[in-house]
């Protein structure tokens, strides 16, 4: 499939922003931190900044933008429609749960409740966004268990990493903190690394002779295209990607999504003040490059049947 | 609306023969030239003399090979949209511009409403969805609704441009929902199927597969035509064969 | 598809915007090459290189190819990068047009054509096909583009025929010259 920049960026910039805001309402919840209320309140900004742009660079590879309202009336059939639902109903709880840092309106009570409205929509929005992916039978590396997870997972770990620069900021980035990051980023790539364990041993039933039908007279292939340049059809779902490069592309996201975050981490772990920030920040961004990365692998790694009539295999 | 219709009136569809096929691209053509000038204009074409030419099109004539041992065939195979009983497309649709009709069970986009997300075209595996880039709209196969009711029209040209465009009579159209229909005894009789069944999208229209390798003498069975054409004429075979094949 | 000045129409070149040397694939197998490789073609008359196809539906020692979608680059008013002249290729280069010379050269020679309609009957003609360096990965003989005849209208890059039959004020009559 196509990796289109506007979805990629999308995916990892809201589910980024998702994270974000779900840890801060589990810090909420849970009191395991202590957090400078106006450092809270900054970080919720920017993970809603994080998800508003995600949301938006959305729109923005649409046809239609101005038409993007209708996108929410189909919530009964439209996994598409019901993440737009869930992404704008999370709004009114973290925006609660934003203010309810420093302003005295919002009572303990009510800011509770919002931090755990918001957690839950959060958590129910990039699980629709990963369903997008997962309902579609004709991808047969999207369609399985588990890429909702992945999408939780990665959303998590960008998530538990913006989380540490509101750690350090507050002075609470102490080592078992960023230790459970880690564990975080480990578990989450551990999910990443079964999907595609997954993905490389599947034998999907479709091949062009069950797509033609013809394939009880032998072995099918495609003689002559039904056009000698590109169409719309091969431009968005028969972008290929060779297995070797793949195979380079995921070490690489690895290396940059889990080794050199975790390695960061542990620095981070034993130092303070300023060089722990940059440490952590350095994590950050890495550990984002890696889910952007991984990110568009997911597109590029992805067959779609489509292309079985046009001689090729899943 | 994309939730799907329990059940359709009529099962509106196409039937292609691949043993008669020859791979002409009429139906490509004549399809593009009627929706050219229909509701789905333009069918846009970008880089048109240019070294990427790409275009629009609702129908698509695909060549493949089929090999067993030294035994190897030519199939010659257009693939459009299928007007699925189960079709996903309809359903991702976040705005409802994909719908399919409860009447007669065809699939359609409303150009008013489409927001240009492709999602459909990606639920599709069969191809039927191209994106229009420049109209930012997905457009398909309407199975030429505005001919198949057209009054304005011979109650005989009320059919598909691309099934009377096919100069070798190898498409078909009709109520495949209807069992005593002319399309549906031609699918039994000829074994029809569907594509890619697996899909569980349970494809409306049906493939005519190409006949057995007349490899002996004594082999050739009576075609469809003369069979339908048994009360036609009365004489010999040949006049019966000629009044059918001029009478197309 | 199948005459020349069908690269004109924009929609017939998006099916066949080049032609392939078609093969069979046990021949193709014998000289090394496989899909998309490149081979000369040489006769008694000419040499020409292009690339190839392999199939199983052709006779094992015949080669053959849309002839009609080769074209000289600028020739129909298409770009001078389109398909036709970069890749597509002309098999008309190998063939003469007039059959060989009648022993001692003094009748006159005649036209290699059907001797009753004059058309074109080429089919006779030997061959060899052998491996090609991808070089340039361009098609030969390689002549210069044709220069854009005078007064031609420049060419559209985007066609959108039928938009000036939708209603008036539909937001789809882009109608851009």
């Amino acid at each position: 499939m196509y990796p289109a920049y506007s979805v990629i960026l999308f995916t990892a910039s809201s589910g980024a922003g998702y994270g974000l805001i779900a840890w801060l309402a589990i810090a909420r919840l849970s009191g395991l931190w202590e957090l400078t209320p106006v450092t809270a309140l900054v970080a919720c900004l920017v993970a809603l900044v994080l998800i508003t742009t995600g949301l938006l660079s959305s729109t923005f590879h649409l046809g239609h933008p101005e038409r993007a309202w209708r996108a929410l009336s189909q919530w009964r059939s439209s996994w598409l429609s019901r993440e737009g639902i869930f992404a704008l109903l999370t709004y009114p709880a973290a925006l609660v749960f934003t203010a309810g840092w420093i302003r005295p309106e919002v009572s303990p009570g009510l800011m509770t409740a919002a931090a755990a409205m918001t957690l839950v929509l959060a958590l129910i929005t990039v699980i629709s966004t990963g369903m997008i992916y997962a309902s579609l039978t004709t991808i047969p590396r999207w369609h399985n268990r588990w890429v909702v997870p992945v999408y939780i997972a990665l959303a998590a770990a960008s998530g538990a990493l913006l989380f540490t620069l509101v750690l350090a900021i507050s002075e609470s980035a102490n080592q078992q903190s960023l230790i459970g990051v880690l564990a975080v980023l480990l578990i989450s790539w551990m999910v990443k690394w079964r999907y595609w364990r997954f993905i490389d041993g599947q034998q999907p039933a479709s091949t062009t002779g069950t797509a033609t039908g013809l394939g009880h007279l032998g072995t099918v292939t495609q003689l002559e295209a039904p056009h000698t340049s590109e169409n719309y059809l091969l431009k968005e779902m028969g972008f290929q990607i060779a297995r070797k490069h793949a195979a380079k592309l995921r070490r690489m996201a690895l290396n940059l999504g889990l080794l050199l975050p975790g390695i960061l981490l542990i620095l981070a772990g034993v130092s303070g003040g300023t060089s722990q920030l940059v440490l952590l920040l350095a994590a950050t961004a890495l550990g984002i490059g890696g889910i952007v990365l991984e990110r568009w692998l997911f597109f590029a790694e992805a067959k779609h049947a489509v292309t079985l009539f046009y001689g090729r295999s899943l | 609306m994309t939730s799907l219709p329990k059940s359709t009136g009529k099962k509106l569809g196409l039937v292609t023969d691949l043993d008669i096929c020859v791979g002409c691209h009429a139906c490509a053509v004549s399809c593009k030239e009627w929706n050219a000038s229909g509701h789905s204009a333009p069918l846009t074409d970008t880089n048109a003399y240019g070294k990427d030419p790409s275009g629009v099109w609702f129908n698509r004539v695909h060549v493949f090979e089929t090999q067993d041992g030294d035994q190897s065939r030519t199939v010659n195979f257009p693939r459009s949209c299928l007007h699925c009983e189960q079709p996903a497309c309809v359903t991702v649709c976040p705005t409802g511009a994909s719908y399919k009709r409860e009447e007669d069970g065809i699939v359609l986009v409303d150009a008013e409403k489409c927001i240009g997300c492709k999602l459909c075209s990606w639920a599709c595996p069969y191809g039927a969805r191209e994106y229009d880039a420049d109209d930012g709209i997905m457009k398909k196969c309407t199975l030429c609704i505005d001919r198949i009711y057209n009054e304005n029209l011979e109650a005989s040209e009320r059919k598909p441009a691309c099934v009377i465009a096919c100069p070798a009579g190898a498409r078909h159209f009709g109520d495949l929902g209807d069992p005593a229909s002319d399309i549906s005894r031609l699918v039994e009789r000829r074994e029809g199927y569907a594509l890619m069944p697996e899909s569980g999208y349970q494809p409306v229209n049906k493939y005519l597969p190409p006949r057995p390798r007349k490899n002996q003498a004594g082999d050739t069975g009576t075609s469809d035509h003369l069979e339908a054409a048994e009360d036609a004429v009365d004489g010999s075979a040949f006049f019966k064969w000629l009044d059918q094949a001029l009478s197309r | 598809m199948y005459h020349s000045w069908g690269s004109q129409n924009a929609w017939l070149r998006q099916i066949h915007g080049y032609n392939r040397l078609c093969m069979h694939r046990d021949l193709a197998a014998e000289l090394g090459v496989g899909d998309d490789d490149w081979v000369h073609v040489e006769s008694h008359h000419g040499k020409i290189k292009a690339q190839v196809r392999t199939m199983t539906g052709c006779e094992r020692n015949t080669v053959w190819t849309w002839n009609a979608i080769g074209k000289r680059r600028g020739a129909w008013n298409l770009e001078d990068d389109a398909a036709e002249g970069e890749k597509g290729f002309l098999l008309n280069h190998l063939i003469s047009e007039l059959l060989p010379t009648d022993g001692d050269g003094k009748k006159r020679r005649m036209s290699n054509s059907d001797p009753i309609t004059g058309q074109a009957a080429w089919f006779d003609l030997r061959v060899r096909v052998s491996k090609a360096e991808a070089g340039d990965e361009v098609s030969e003989p390689r002549l210069e583009p044709l220069k854009p005849v005078p007064g031609v209208q420049k060419r559209p890059g985007i066609l959108r025929f039928g938009e000036q039959f939708l209603p008036k004020g539909s937001w789809r009559r882009k109608e851009r010259s």
